[in-house]
């Protein structure tokens, strides 16, 4: 290649730096929202696995009881083994200073022969043992500095609502405490007193020798012990990425969606730059550059710009992530599972594809303005003044089967999000055609009613429309962008209505008392005996319902068995009428409090496959049980569903909570505060709460978990925004000249910055309101299909409320006057006698 | 009487990098009402410089320069602008109409920019375009106008507003002889029947002969010839 041909694009974009700088931030925010996602998730995943591994060691196997555990007499059988290493675990979740921790319970004696890495202790050796006092801990040295406890220092910390002495008495060196990031290592007594449940373990993990037949194994134990037992190799456990699959599917769409409107902005800058020059090109190739060297040329430029791009989308992605892991953290915890995460980390991989994709969309979207610069006739050379900018939209005929890819996609989606990703896109390209041909059409239609009245207002309109070769790419990223975020407000609004009119249904009691702790905690607390008696008492003739949250293991058919919340459910009248089931299944209500069989909540029967009527089988203390599913029952606690059983099969696990229903007369506030007296002389505080404040909270989770898709939203808007802004910014410096004659003619500063600002509030009004059917279809398609299709969530409502579509109206708006205010500025301040000079 | 134009020791400099290049050194320049004034020189004497400064597109670095009895330099932009509106009609080389009006449209703009009501501005405008011979394309665009035509347009915007002085920047320079001819007849026809003053830049001396004055620009300085 040419070296004076290097320097000739260079200089050109060294000449049109503003237009090129936002060519390149339009890709880096795009890139940024992909890398921040990715890196959060990732680091997320990584303290996860991390966790996992530090928490299973060298384990082969983990061996599994019913929801109360493994009774210790197993452990007892399997020291009688020679084949095997037994390590129990007691796990659950405490409070330490208003902050919330985990503790692990382990048996200091077998540990080093399962988690080498727990005696690797500061104090090698004896800090193991040293946690054989009642109440002593180890911990990393940065939990130890969290939670500001000094090592020999007693302190508090609250279990299931009652509090305990504890005394750290040694720390691990932070580089060996990968996985135990805010753990807290107890002797497994310790661990078992803190639980209440000093007769059984959570699960006890195994390392087997090889050849060891693990089958066989446990059926010799169950026999010998009696217990209800399932050993599970450890690579059965389910990993991160599976856990959160479809949220992370959800936001890398958003993010990849955000990249596809940045590769519109490099579109466009692109197109800008080549139709500056078609001049040029002709010259080029009236000299003699051959087509392949000119598509050289300008692909060559679309790469830097997109590397250029990729480097500086990856530093604000690892910037934006450092932002993104609190609420993240949050959403992931309330959704899924417990992950530890204080900082994320760099990703080499992750950069690496991020650096490559910044080209890769680039050139993609360069591809049609390096059709027109190879085009550019020789002859052009000899024409005075500038080539029209040539016609280089899609072709209309695309349309037909991008629309039908896009409905044959959406229909046939069912479970497969890539199929329903791939069908939005299909649909958002689609729209992406037609947008600039519609605003041009509109503002053409709408030019011809002053013509006889007023040519300026003529002369605004018919170049406004006229521009759709300058603006048409920018006008259809931002109607995909704001049809995008109201199509996402849409369906976040329908979520939330038909979470607050199934809340109606779910939590039907008055007042609620429950074991104080986070979702996962609850699986593992219950009410104490004493608390549950004067509970009992208070109730009265008052009707009472019991829960008891717990994972079980369960399987459908021929699967793996599969771990799965569950809740175990006594119910009272009203609230077994009120049950929010799918359909209505002829005695299954009666049936389910009879307990003759459970319920599966939508977005697992969805994900397992399940429907009314079919069988299940689920591991209790007393063995396998073959349970009919009764009904499929509605309900968005959790995104991968749970089976709620009935409490009788569980005679001996206590509830974790409990629902009272006021009598006659009787108010909510009034029951909660004679249940809080009642609570006075118990050593257990349960956290006691109406249906109101019930409500309010899950509301407010429920504002938090989307909290995540908001800032994602803003940055989409905030591309689409530039994307506009940089494409008016073009397309007045291109009308310098015509600008210029009207200031000749007469034309006042004011009447120019009427004239910019007019122009871009009227294409910017023009998309918006096209944007408003596209985000009604956005947010139904996502509603319908890939909210049902990732989560099995199935809507009572869609909603799209007026405000959200005067919101849509006022972003476009804002989002063109923001973009027209420089140029408008820029064009009345030019000289025009500069601009005339240049003929 | 009061000249329509008077410059007064005009200099102006146009910086070209870190350098400054004298452009005009000392103009004197007066226009008379219904006088008609060619300015010649050679390529980058300062002739469309000196255009623009008389338009008040531009100002003098020193000097004065007074348009319809006004000192441009204590006027702002818009006032300038104003200005422009009542007294100056413009024709360039290069036409510069715009694309996306009609004839009569562009005709008509300047009316409208200076605030004449719409119903006798396009009385006005079907007036002009008759008188120029395009009575019968004024509902055409720009682009389906030949050369000849194009330029005829631009003499009828010009004079759209009667203004005092009609500034001309090389007419006839982007046409053939014939089309030329035609529109430099119309142009001293139009100028002559509305008492307007006229100012061409040019190189051709065919069309500085048509003008009563002829003024020479070089090194800078003015120097009358006729």
């Amino acid at each position: 290649m040419s070296s004076l041909l290097l320097r000739w694009s260079l200089r050109h974009h060294r000449r049109q730096t503003w237009r090129s700088l936002l060519a390149v931030l339009g890709i880096a925010l795009g890139i940024a929202l992909l890398v921040s996602v990715q890196a959060t998730l990732g680091s997320a995943a990584q303290a996860f696995e991390q966790a996992t591994e530090a928490a299973t060691g060298r384990a082969t196997h983990t061996l599994h009881g019913g929801p109360g555990g493994v009774p210790v007499e197993v452990l007892a059988a399997l020291s009688k083994e020679r084949s095997v290493h037994a390590a129990p675990v007691v796990e659950g979740q405490l409070y330490l200073d208003g902050r919330a921790f985990r503790y692990l319970g382990i048996d200091p004696f077998v540990e080093p022969f399962v988690r080498p890495q727990f005696a690797r202790a500061r104090q090698t050796g004896g800090a193991l043992l040293a946690l054989l006092d009642p109440g002593s801990f180890v911990a990393s040295e940065a939990t130890l500095l969290r939670a500001g406890v000094e090592l020999g220092e007693r302190c508090n910390v609250l279990v299931g609502g009652v509090m305990f002495g504890a005394l750290g008495v040694a720390a691990i060196d932070n580089d060996l405490a990968a996985g135990l990031d805010d753990v807290l290592l107890v002797d497994i007594a310790t661990a078992q007193q803190w639980k209440g449940r000093p007769q059984n373990v959570d699960r006890i993990d195994l390392v087997l020798e090889t050849g060891t037949d693990a089958d066989a194994l446990v059926a010799r134990i169950a026999k010998g012990s009696g217990a209800s037992l399932r050993a599970e190799p450890v690579s059965m456990r389910e990993s991160f990425a599976e856990l959160t699959a479809a949220f992370r599917s959800n936001l890398e769409a958003l993010g990849l969606l955000s990249l596809v409107v940045g590769a519109f902005l490099v579109h466009a800058a692109m197109r800008a730059a080549v139709a500056n020059r078609q001049v040029e090109f002709a010259l080029l190739r009236a000299l003699g550059a051959d087509s392949r060297r000119i598509a050289i040329a300008v692909v060559r430029e679309a790469v830097v710009l997109g590397l250029l791009g990729g480097v500086c989308g990856c530093a604000l992605g690892q910037l934006a992530a450092s932002l993104l892991v609190d609420p993240l953290v949050k959403t992931l915890n309330d959704l899924f599972t417990t992950v530890a995460l204080h900082r994320v980390a760099v990703d080499p991989w992750l950069w690496l594809v991020a650096l490559g994709l910044g080209p890769l969309v680039s050139v993609i979207a360069a591809a049609g303005p390096v059709r027109e610069a190879v085009l550019a006739p020789p002859r052009a050379v000899f024409v005075s003044g500038r080539l029209p900018v040539p016609q280089a939209d899609v072709p209309l005929r695309w349309l037909l089967p991008l629309v039908a890819a896009s409905g044959c996609l959406l229909l046939f989606a069912g479970r497969s999000m890539a199929m329903a990703h791939a069908g939005l896109l299909c649909a958002c390209i689609a729209i992406a055609i037609t947008a600039p041909r519609i605003v041009e059409v509109v503002l053409s239609a709408c030019s011809r009613l002053p013509s006889r009245t007023s040519p300026w207002l003529s002369y605004v309109l018919r170049s406004a429309a006229k521009s759709r070769q300058r603006v048409g790419a920018a006008v259809a990223a931002l109607v995909l962008a704001i049809g995008i975020t109201t199509g996402l407000g849409a369906m976040i609004q329908s979520f939330r209505t038909t979470v607050s009119m199934w809340l109606l249904d779910a939590i039907p009691a008055d007042v609620y008392v429950a074991s104080p702790g986070s979702v996962d905690a609850r699986e593992q607390a219950e009410l104490a005996p004493e608390t549950l008696a004067a509970l009992r008492t208070a109730a009265g003739s008052r009707a009472l319902s019991t829960y008891r949250p717990m994972r079980v293991r369960a399987r459908h058919g021929d699967s793996a068995f599969e771990e799965t919340r569950a809740t175990a459910m006594s119910p009272s009248p009203r609230v077994l009428l009120r049950l929010p089931l799918l359909d209505a299944v002829e005695r299954a209500r009666e049936r389910f409090e009879k307990g003759e069989g459970v319920l599966a909540t939508e977005p697992l029967a969805a994900r397992w496959g399940i429907r009314a009527g079919e069988h299940i089988t689920v591991l209790t203390d007393d063995g396998m049980r073959d349970a009919e599913v009764l009904a499929i029952e509605r309900h968005y606690r959790s995104p991968r569903g749970e089976l709620v059983l009935p409490a009788s099969w569980f005679p001996q696990l206590l509830p974790e909570s409990l629902g009272f229903e006021a009598q006659e007369g009787e108010d909510a506030e009034s029951l909660a505060a004679h249940v809080r007296s009642s609570l006075s002389f118990v050593q257990q505080v349960p956290v006691v709460s109406t249906r109101a404040s019930i409500e309010r909270t899950t509301m407010k989770v429920f504002d938090r978990t989307f909290a995540i898709t908001d800032a994602l939203r803003v940055v989409c808007l905030l591309v689409a925004v530039l994307g506009i802004w940089s494409s008016f910014a073009a397309l007045q410096l291109d009308r310098q000249k015509e600008i210029a004659v009207l200031r000749a003619l007469g034309a006042t500063p004011y009447h120019v910055r009427g004239l910019v600002l007019g122009q871009t509030v009227l294409l910017g009004l023009v998309a918006g309101l096209l944007s408003l059917p596209v985000g009604a279809f956005v947010g139904y398609v996502l509603a319908t299909v890939v909210n049902r299709g990732s989560f099995g969530w199935s809507l009572l409502t869609f909603d799209l409320p007026g405000e959200l579509l005067a919101e849509a109206l006022m972003l476009a708006l804002l989002a063109s006057v923001l973009a027209g205010l420089w140029p408008a500025y820029r064009m009345a301040k030019q000289s025009p006698a500069a601009a005339l000079r240049e003929d | 009487m009061v000249p329509v134009v008077r410059l007064r020791s005009v200099h102006k400099s146009v910086r070209e990098g870190q350098t400054t290049r004298p452009i005009l050194t000392g103009v004197d320049l007066e226009l008379a009402p219904g006088e008609t004034l060619a300015v010649v020189g050679r390529s980058g004497s300062g002739k469309s410089t000196l255009l623009n400064l008389i338009a008040g597109l531009d100002l003098a670095d020193r000097g004065t320069v007074t348009l319809a009895g006004r000192d441009l330099a204590l006027l702002d932009e818009t006032e300038r602008a104003r200005l422009r509106q009542t007294s100056v009609g413009f024709v360039f080389q290069a036409f510069h109409l715009l694309p996306t009006l009609t004839a009569l449209e562009n005709v008509q703009l300047p009316l409208e920019l200076s605030r004449h009501p719409a119903a006798s501005a396009r009385a006005r405008a079907h007036a002009l375009l008759t008188a120029v011979g395009l009575a019968d394309r004024a509902d055409a665009y720009p682009a389906v106008l030949s050369g000849g035509e194009q330029q005829r347009l631009a003499v009828a915007r010009a004079l759209s507003t009667s203004p005092p002085l009609v500034l001309a920047d090389e007419p006839t320079g982007n046409l053939d002889d014939e089309s030329a001819q035609q529109v430099l007849d119309l142009l001293m026809q139009l100028v002559r029947e509305r008492g307007s003053s006229l100012l061409v830049v040019t190189h051709a001396a065919s069309v500085a002969a048509r003008c009563q004055r002829r003024v020479r620009l070089e090194h800078g300085v003015s120097r009358t010839e006729s």
